[in-house]
């Protein structure tokens, strides 16, 4: 009887090991095969994450970068139309500064000014007219040429330059001057001078 | 007696299978308590993957997308600011320097030899050309403005009555030159010169008519307002 009980146990503890293995040989398998390889995946990914974190971190110091130059390039671009603000406009139409021809024809009128004689019988002809012509700076400023004759004293002529040249509204740069003194011996000359008016810029299309 | 003892036994085998059972049946329990959890751990596992794998594509997405504005916006912001810092300092320069015809015209108007009458009968007032430099020697297509910017060159012509020495009048002329200091700015120190050969023969009023030319042309140029 003493042998049969011994045997049961040897076959229970048998049975109740191959239990422990098989039942504790699913956690385990699970625990090794599916959560830590995904556990280790999910540290791999939120790595990846972190990285890209920083990564959206230095982009938006960049992106302030770039905010920072739009910022100081409208800063310029009030500056720039501060400084045009006595800058001409030009018109569309032909190569010609008509408001500033208008201002140095009435500025013209005041110092007595008059036509060139052989301009006198010549229908519209004026003392100052465009020249047809423009000159393009470095970095993209456009002057336009206006001519001046006129015959004139050489002080109201004088007169007349200094105005022009201290206009707060306008930029014009004397070119030429060519004074060819009365032959008979009179006090009025005859004066043709070339002078470019600076226009403004379109700040819009600056740097674009 | 035998009976009783065969019924202990009976009984005892049974109590050892129940234990045997329950002992097995408790591993097997516990067991799958385990594997329960460690499902639930990977479930946790999975969800909190799959909302981090959601999480770097959003993120991924965004960072792309800043990236290509950037990549496309820095330049431009940068050639847009630089444009207008070179627009700016070109308005600055051409209002501080341009030139002035002004103390040309002052200096002529102001200056003249107190010995002797004097006229001018031309005066012109030139651009310099800037000259092409390097091996091919092309024109800078931005010459036109330089030399409008740039310096001048001053041409006249005049008659000069002489009513004393020529050695005197050269000399009042050499100062006067030396009193036009406005134009020098612009166009250089003037040099008068007689041409004493042109002198006409005839002397009216006691003087002597004799033609005079005057020439500046400036090498360093500032632009002074009058």
């Amino acid at each position: 009887m003493a042998d049969k009980a011994s045997g049961d146990w040897t076959a229970g503890i048998i049975a109740m090991f191959a239990a422990l293995l098989i039942g504790g040989g699913i956690p385990v398998g699970l625990y090794l095969g599916l959560y830590a390889p995904k556990k280790q995946e999910r540290i791999d990914a939120e790595k990846k994450y972190n990285e890209l974190v920083s990564n959206e971190m230095v982009l938006l110091a960049q992106q302030a970068d770039v905010m920072k130059l739009k910022a100081e390039a409208d800063e310029m671009a009030e500056r720039v139309k501060e400084i045009e603000a006595p800058f001409a406009v030009g018109s569309d139409a032909r190569v010609d500064v008509p408001a500033a021809r208008d201002a140095l024809k009435l500025l013209a009128e005041r110092h007595n000014l008059k036509l060139l004689p052989i301009r006198r019988q010549q229908a519209g002809a004026e003392v100052v007219f465009p020249g047809e012509a423009q000159v393009t700076f470095e970095k993209g400023l456009v002057a336009t040429k206006l001519i001046i004759e006129a015959q004139a004293t050489f002080h109201d002529f004088g007169r007349f330059v200094t105005e022009m040249e201290m206009l707060s509204n306008l930029v014009v740069i004397p070119a030429t001057l060519d004074c060819q003194g009365d032959s008979n011996g009179g006090r009025e000359h005859l004066f043709v001078m070339h002078v470019f008016v600076v226009q403004k810029r379109d700040v819009e299309v600056i740097g674009k | 007696m035998f009976e009783l003892n065969l019924i202990k036994d009976k009984a005892k085998s049974r109590q050892r299978r129940r234990v045997i059972f329950l002992g097995i049946v408790t591993i097997l329990f516990l067991s799958g308590l385990l594997a329960i959890v460690v499902g639930s751990l990977f479930w946790q596992e999975l969800t909190t993957l799959k909302k981090v794998e959601a999480d770097i594509l959003s993120k991924k997405t965004s960072n792309d997308a800043i990236e290509l504005e950037i990549g496309i916006e820095k330049p431009k912001a940068k050639k847009r600011r630089n444009a207008m810092i070179e627009a700016w300092t070109e308005d600055l320069d051409v209002r501080q320097n341009r030139p002035y015809f002004t103390p040309v015209l002052r200096d002529i108007a102001d200056h003249y030899p107190k010995s002797a009458e004097f006229w001018y009968n031309m005066l012109q007032v030139e651009q310099q050309e800037v000259v092409a430099t390097g091996v091919r020697a092309e024109r800078d297509p931005s010459a036109d403005a330089k030399e409008l910017m740039g310096t001048r060159r001053l041409n006249g012509t005049g008659y000069i009555q002489i009513e004393q020495s020529d050695v005197l009048t050269v000399s009042e002329l050499r100062s006067l030159s030396g009193r036009m200091q406005s134009m020098v700015k612009l166009v250089g120190e003037p040099r008068f010169e007689l041409d004493l050969s042109k002198e006409p023969n005839t002397i009216q009023d006691g003087g002597r008519y004799v033609p005079f030319t005057i020439q500046a042309a400036a090498t360093i140029f500032s632009g002074v307002r009058p």
